[in-house]
């Protein structure tokens, strides 16, 4: 230990401090005392113990580490003018929310490549799950995941500016309030801005409503990506909608508090804080085909019919593509559906009643099918047993035509051939398909069944 | 002929200094400073000072007896003597009474006017960069960025009425410098900064010698490819967060919820150790940052100092707060040195890995 406390002294010698004159004239601080004391342990024996418990190159880290304390004391650091704080975002916000992103919800990124390397674009995606969970974890998605490292800068409710301590780190994180003025410029700077246009209405809907797109604003987002000439990037979300299923809302509390709305989940508020932690779904977010805007000319963002227009085409783009993400998944916990027929893992893969909805039963009945044998070439198994648990959550859906207007009925066209009862019309009852995701009992039949009761 | 200028509000900091400045300015003839007192220190002798209550209608005879042609309103102000009712008037009726006399004075060519970017308020609901066309979502309730709004107003109702008469209004930011006596460095000078709870605004400053060159730019003919009439923001490139400001002062913030933060700025009004008003707590918790396109590209200025060098200037003269920086990095370079040149540890040897991994 002594040599330990030699080694330090000597250290401590040699070490220039130019920079703080006011240091060397001032007192002998306590601050002094307990660098060298600190420095003076890591020299001797504490030094490896660091290394055993912290691994390999923890003095790097401690490094970067001060230095970025160093800067951050000394307000030595950069904001933009919406109040971005690229460091602090970087090196906290986002090394929080990755392993939430990458471990909890194993979110899996697809098309990233629709996002440009560089220069505006506007990412509209669907809203779900009470707590914008989604708006951040596209944030993770955006900046891990694309190769130019993009920061998202999101365009949030004005609820979020209201509140204290949410809007200063909102505001830190990139994002601003969601306002024509405010997009625009950020659009004209060439950020990558996010806008979730359900807000509210998306964010808090029932969850037997899940996946099913609300109203898109009034297509502010559009006449914003037209006027500064930037592509639309449609962003479908898959996995969000189950990590707080909302079966009621508090409205008269909620009216109170001065809420949207104030959630009942199966775990909140019954479980106190416990209740708030999100159930672990697995998550896709996929990134869609860009829709250019550049080929209209600037005035077109004043033109209501191409705005609503173009706004419906990014709704339907969205739509479809949940569609087509939930007909593949095999169930809210684990992987989406690689080969047609691979059997489903060995424990653990049943999802629990409560917590599988539409596609989550479509799935759990999937499983049921192929457990009872079902071949992978669609002959009629004995229907699914439909859980009494199960049945209040899984009304029937309303079908897709009457969702999308006179359109075409939605078949998920790219998708493997699937095995029975997975959800997807046979198409040869002739039929209105219901939305996939819902599972008839058997292919052909296609109709929903009736709805069971509430409280049998 | 030269010019002559009437520079309002020249017993202040910035009032005196512009005044000095445009009497050196070539093509001008006189200066002619007008204020309820006297200034405190010695002006130069190239402006003529005349003691004058703007509340009264006196300033009409000078304006006439000099054959004034530009006047420059810088008597809009959050601050003065005789408390607030007192400084509203000079600020509202005061300058109506200057419109007045401008009105009736057929020399006059240029009409510039300090305002505020405070008109804009400071709202958690309003965009987070105001250009000059955008209207708050709802005027501030009163103060001193109510008069401007209310000043503002009657500029434009002037312009309306004397339209051969250029009109300039100058939003500024907050305004620092070395020797400023504006609200904000007040604020600044307290040794705990109180804020609110919960926020921390994005502030914008801009430098006096800016401030004075832009005024001095609007009150002159437009140089050739600019025009310099109309509505400008006028602010430093850049923006600094509340806490940035506080630790680059070494100033340690003391965040209190609203209803206490109101009590102590009521506390530190009584002491007048600062003007801590309702609409600089709205300021403190909310911010508010303007867009200088127009300024850059058509007034054709670029403030010569963005608004961390300006806050750098305003804090180089401040006295030292309570955690001074260099302490601070002191204690953080102390202990990365103990850590060995880039990181390495002076026992263990090297290693190879980034100072920073994700």
């Amino acid at each position: 230990m002594t040599a330990a406390r030699n080694h330090a002294v000597g250290e401590a010698k040699v070490i220039p401090i130019e920079c703080a004159p006011s240091w060397q004239a001032g007192r002998p601080a306590l601050a002094d005392r307990l660098a060298d004391a600190v420095g003076g342990a890591l020299a001797g024996p504490l030094g490896d113990t660091a290394t055993r418990l912290l691994g390999k190159g923890w003095e790097g880290r401690a490094a970067g580490g001060l230095s970025f304390l160093r800067r951050r004391i000394t307000g030595d650091y950069e904001v933009d003018d919406f109040g971005f704080d690229e460091e602090l975002t970087e090196e906290v916000f986002l090394s929080l929310l990755r392993p939430l992103a990458e471990k909890y919800f194993r979110i899996e990124v697809r098309g990233i490549e629709n996002v440009p390397a560089e220069g505006g674009v506007l990412i509209v995606a669907n809203h779900s799950g009470t707590v914008p969970l989604d708006a951040l974890m596209t944030q993770v998605a955006v900046h891990d995941h694309h190769p130019s490292r993009r920061h998202l800068r999101m365009l949030a409710a004005d609820l979020v500016f209201v509140l204290p301590v949410v809007g200063e780190l909102a505001r830190k994180a990139g994002h601003t309030l969601a306002c024509n003025e405010d997009a625009q410029t950020l659009l004209e700077r060439g950020e990558v801005v996010g806008v979730w246009p359900e807000g509210f209405k998306g964010i808090g809907k029932p969850f037997a409503d899940r996946y099913k797109l609300q109203r898109f604003g009034r297509g502010g987002f559009v006449a914003s990506a037209l006027r500064a000439q930037v592509p639309i990037v449609p962003c479908s979300i898959v996995g969000a909608e189950e990590t707080y299923p909302m079966i009621g809302n508090f409205k008269t509390l909620a009216r109170l508090l001065g809420l949207p709305y104030l959630p009942i989940t199966p775990t909140f508020p019954w479980l106190g804080p416990l209740g708030a932690v999100p159930l672990p779904t697995k998550w896709t977010i996929q990134f869609g085909e860009p829709i250019p805007t550049d080929g209209y000319p600037k005035e077109a963002a004043d033109d209501p019919m191409l705005v609503f227009d173009l706004t419906d085409q990014v709704r339907e783009t969205i739509q479809h593509t949940l569609y087509k993400l939930l007909v593949q998944r095999r169930s809210v916990r684990r992987q989406f559906r690689v080969s047609p027929g691979s059997s489903p893992g060995s424990s653990g893969g049943r999802v629990r009643p409560w917590f599988s909805g539409a596609a989550g039963s479509a799935d759990g009945a999937g499983e049921d099918a192929e457990r009872s044998g079902c071949p992978a070439d669609g002959v009629p198994a004995a229907p699914p047993p439909v859980s009494p648990l199960v049945s209040p959550l899984t009304r029937p859906p309303t079908p897709a035509g009457a969702l999308l207007g006179a359109d075409p009925p939605v078949v998920a066209p790219p998708v493997p051939p699937l095995p029975c009862g997975s959800g997807v019309p046979a198409g040869d009852c002739g039929r209105p398909p219901v939305v996939p995701g819902w599972c008839p009992a058997a292919p052909g039949d296609c109709s929903p069944p009736a709805p069971v009761p509430p409280g049998a | 002929m030269g010019k002559v200028v009437l520079v309002t509000g020249v017993a202040r900091h910035l009032g005196a200094r512009f005044a000095a400045g445009i009497a050196a300015a070539p093509g001008v003839d006189r200066v002619v400073g007008v204020d309820v007192q006297p200034p405190p220190g010695e002006l130069p002798p190239g402006v003529a000072f005349t003691r004058l209550d703007l509340r009264r209608p006196a300033v009409a005879r000078v304006i006439a007896e000099h054959q004034v042609d530009t006047v420059v309103h810088l008597n809009v102000s959050a601050m003065g003597g005789g408390g607030r009712s007192a400084v509203k008037e000079t600020n509202v009726i005061g300058t109506m009474q200057l419109l007045g006399a401008c009105q009736k004075a057929p020399g006059l060519r240029r009409l510039v006017v300090k305002s505020t970017t405070a008109v804009y308020g400071s709202a958690p609901r309003d965009p987070a960069v105001f250009a000059e066309g955008m209207q708050p979502k709802e005027l501030p309730p009163g103060g001193f960025a109510r008069d401007a709004a209310e000043v503002e107003g009657y500029v434009r109702g002037f312009s309306r009425r004397r339209p051969d008469v250029a009109v300039t209004v100058l939003r500024f930011a907050n305004i620092v410098g070395p020797a400023g006596d504006t609200p904000l460095s007040a604020y600044f000078a307290l040794p705990l900064l109180p804020t609110v709870f919960g926020r921390d605004p994005r502030l914008q400053f801009v430098h006096e010698d800016d401030a004075i060159e832009v005024l001095r730019l609007a009150a002159a003919e437009p140089r050739p490819g600019t025009t310099n009439t109309g509505t400008f923001n006028v602010a430093g490139d850049g923006v600094l967060l509340l806490s940035q400001c506080a630790r680059r002062l070494g100033r340690p913030t003391v965040p209190l919820l609203r209803p206490a933060l109101n009590l102590v700025a009521g506390l530190v009004r009584q002491t007048r150790l600062a003007d801590m008003s309702p609409e600089q707590i709205q300021l403190l918790s909310h911010g508010r940052v303007v867009d200088t396109a127009k300024l850059r590209e058509t007034f054709g200025f670029t403030p010569g100092r963005t608004t961390p060098q300006a806050f750098a200037d305003f804090a180089a003269a401040q006295s030292a707060g309570l955690l001074p920086p260099e302490r601070l990095t002191a204690v953080t370079d102390r202990l990365a040195a103990l850590l060995g040149p880039d990181g390495r540890h002076p026992t263990t040897g090297h290693h190879t890995e980034e100072p920073m991994p994700r």
